[in-house]
């Protein structure tokens, strides 16, 4: 882990470029920029890229293309930058293999969160296999939950949703992801059942469910469990 | 709307008497002239009748008046035979008649001739009048109609139904638009005239072209306005003059209509114009504000940054903060007024809790709410609604947004759920300058602004509560606002439909069920 990570922030907009470099650079994180597609698409040619900011509308170039042929050779993770009220849009990111979105405008603090989640691999089996956000912990290994240290009973499909969006602890994860992972693929378009459930999940693991803070709605696209440091940002 | 009435038929007082009732009014008169002469006879035994003959006029008149010229001819050769037979001496000859008997002739005859003509003539002018009577009657009944039409949309409509009633055939009305005919109204068919094409061919000319089907060329204050094609020859019996009043009538509605068309146009035209002023000053003002707050700040900074104490730094940077939040939220609300006019707001309905709306409102909305306290009722208790979630969340916070807007500082915004008529009705309570009865309905108007807001102590645009109700009706809800009176704050009801109620099992199992899901 010795090298600096790389983070190739593609956006035709020089001032977001510009606002996004000293805060990564503060972390650690060394910063290539790209205005268009295929400057970006170059870069990522050349050198080993991390991670990818990209933005969703490059001047008259689709976003949604680039990351398309992105995904033709590579599976770096993406995060891509979105305007307000374009649910569609961010839901044919996911399907493109985008890893999170940002609605712009966004704080400084928001996007290091996302960036930091999505840096985060899912622990893989043997190694880091406990998650912990607040009062609420996940043992993958075991299949343990604990809630401010007391264990939680949880059935098997309430424990599969929690697994996978453990898994993806502070990314979005889409209806249709969570529909067939944990229900599978005959499954994917039934939203109802997800909501049943998730109301069910969050009244064992939330202090309050009616205002959850472990597992948050995102309206239109899919829930995500916030990492700690997404936590941390929204309690500030 | 009542049927049109029938036109008045043309010449149908004055008919000519059938023979049968010439005949039997002869008869009659016939046989009232012998009872006559019979007690004419009896009377002159009584007393001397000097001359009898002279008696027998009124029967004649009589007979003239009731039956015409050939009852009282009858009448007055039967009063000459009776007259020869009762009281001429010895019998009626010509060659040695009484001069008296000879001017009784000629008196009976010029009596029957005379009167019959004079009651005939009588009886065709008050016939006339009857007729004159009806027509303007019935024009006046059809300009009633015509002018009883509230919108000039609707006259052409009208005015075709109108004349193919009394024509009794097809109508078709065209109208000279720039040079060119336009269609109004048809009425009927017309079978294989070509309306348009006969129209056209008028229109041209600017006179009848054709005699079958009838063609009208339309006036008004002596300029040709349009033109009405029949489908057939009008009845035979219509008065020529009724239904040259009646085009005339026509013409003048359809001038009336292009008039009242066009003073409507103008008045369209200057309110769009007027809201067009309106958006701009909006936009001037609630883009240069914030700009010239955040520039203003920066510069400050700028300038005197390294030498100004940290708390004014700190207070410079939240105001760039708040300010370039106020330009977001006033660009939010332009993009979506955009996307409302442009029908882009394509709905995606699911099912979904209610507090996960509020819970992503309030989120939304925690910095502008910061100075409230909200009380909110347990959303989890409530089922679950079938709706458009993110259409409801920003209509929510725009909700919410404006709530905080015109409340006091640390009063209370309550934020209320629950099930109504079959729906949940989402409720959020303030404690601002409240609304009055017409307010209610009006708050949901573009650019609308409570009467203290437009003095300026709130900012905003007058354009969140219409994006409210927008959002809210595109996702299938409803959206209204009530208030117990001025200065009592206000409450802004958003009802959604129940979703269909599922019954889940641990294991995942479901089916759609009609019993309340726990």
């Amino acid at each position: 882990m010795g090298d600096k990570r790389r983070i190739l922030i593609v956006d035709d907009e020089v001032q977001i470029r510009r606002f996004l470099r000293p805060a990564l650079a503060m972390h650690d994180f060394e910063v290539i920029e790209a205005a268009s597609g295929a400057e970006a698409l170059e870069a990522l040619g050349k050198t080993e890229i991390h991670l990818v900011v990209l933005d969703m509308q490059l001047g008259d170039q689709d976003g949604l293309d680039v990351l398309k042929r992105l995904r033709e050779w590579s599976w770096v993770p993406v995060i891509v930058l979105t305007v307000r009220s374009r649910e569609a849009d961010k839901i044919r990111a996911f399907e493109r293999g985008a890893d999170d979105y940002l609605t712009k405008p966004f704080s400084i603090a928001e996007f290091l969160a996302r960036v930091n989640a999505v840096m985060r691999r899912a622990p893989p089996a043997n190694e880091e296999p406990v998650f912990e956000v607040g009062g609420l912990s996940v043992d993958l290994a075991r299949r343990r939950v604990l809630v401010e240290g007391a264990e939680v009973k949880l059935t098997p499909k309430q424990y599969g949703l929690l697994q996978h969006l453990a898994r993806h602890a502070g990314k979005v994860v889409t209806h249709e992801q969570l529909l067939r992972g944990v229900w599978g693929d005959e499954h994917a378009e039934d939203v109802h059942y997800l909501r049943i459930f998730m109301r069910k999940l969050r009244q064992r693991i939330e202090r309050d469910p009616a205002h959850p803070t472990y597992v948050v709605t995102e309206l239109g696209v899919g829930y995500r469990l916030l990492a700690a440091d997404q936590l941390e940002a929204i309690a500030s | 709307m009542t049927s049109p009435i029938a036109l008045p038929i043309a010449g149908k007082e004055p008919a000519r008497p059938r023979a049968g009732r010439i005949l039997l009014h002869s008869v009659m008169a016939a046989v009232v002239v012998g009872l006559a002469g019979i007690a004419v006879f009896t009377l002159s035994r009584a007393i001397n009748v000097t001359s009898a003959s002279i008696l027998f006029v009124p029967v004649i008149l009589g007979a003239a008046i009731f039956g015409g010229m050939i009852p009282s001819l009858t009448a007055a050769f039967a009063s000459l035979a009776v007259c020869s037979v009762l009281f001429y001496n010895p019998a009626f000859f010509l060659p040695d008649a009484d001069p008296q008997e000879v001017a009784d002739i000629f008196v009976f005859a010029g009596v029957a001739i005379a009167s019959s003509q004079l009651a005939g003539y009588a009886r065709r002018a008050a016939a006339a009048s009857r007729h004159r009577e009806a027509i303007m009657e019935y024009l006046l009944a059809f300009n009633r109609r015509i002018s009883a039409v509230v919108d000039p949309a609707m006259i052409p409509a009208v005015l075709a139904e109108e004349l193919s009633h009394s024509l009794g055939s097809a109508v078709a009305i065209y109208v000279d638009d720039a040079g060119s005919l336009r269609e109004l109204a048809a009425v009927g068919d017309f079978g294989a005239v070509q309306p348009l094409a006969v129209a056209e061919q008028t229109w041209r000319r600017q006179e009848r072209a054709t005699a079958v089907p009838p063609v009208y060329l339309l006036h008004s204050g002596g300029a040709p306005v349009g033109v009405i094609v029949t489908g057939a020859e009008p009845d035979g019996r219509l008065d020529p003059l009724a239904i040259a009043a009646m085009v005339e009538q026509s013409g003048l509605a359809l001038a009336r209509m292009r008039l009242a068309l066009r003073v409507e146009e103008a008045r369209v035209q200057a309110k769009a114009e007027n809201l067009r002023e309106a958006v701009l000053g909006s936009i001037s003002h609630d883009l240069h504000t914030p700009l010239a707050s955040i520039l203003g700040s920066v510069t400050t900074l700028e300038k005197f940054g390294p030498i100004c104490d940290e708390n004014t730094r700190a207070e410079l940077q939240s105001t760039i903060r708040e300010e370039a939040q106020r330009l977001e939220r006033y660009i939010r609300r332009m993009l979506d007024l955009t996307r409302i006019r442009a029908g882009r707001l394509a709905p995606q309905v699911e099912p979904i809790d209610v507090a996960d709306i509020t819970n992503a409102a309030l989120r939304q909305t925690q910095k502008a709410l910061v100075r409230h306290s909200i009380e909110s009722d347990d959303m989890l208790a409530l089922p679950m609604v079938e709706t458009d979630p993110v259409l409801v969340e920003q209509a929510l916070v725009n909700i919410l947004e404006n709530a905080a807007k015109y409340s006091p500082p640390g009063s209370v915004i309550a934020l209320r759920g629950q099930i109504e008529a079959g729906r949940v009705v989402l409720t959020v309570q303030d404690s601002g300058i409240g609304l009055d009865g017409t307010e209610a309905q009006k708050i949901f108007a573009p650019f609308y602004r409570a009467a203290d807001a437009t003095s300026g102590q709130v900012a905003g645009n007058g354009l969140g509560l219409m994006v409210s109700k927008a959002f809210v009706e595109a996702a299938g809800g409803e959206i209204w606002a009530d208030s117990r009176g001025v200065g009592q704050g206000a409450a802004f009801h958003i009802g959604m439909p129940l979703a269909k109620t599922l019954q889940v099992t641990d294991e995942g199992e479901a089916a759609w069920a009609t019993s309340a899901e726990s």
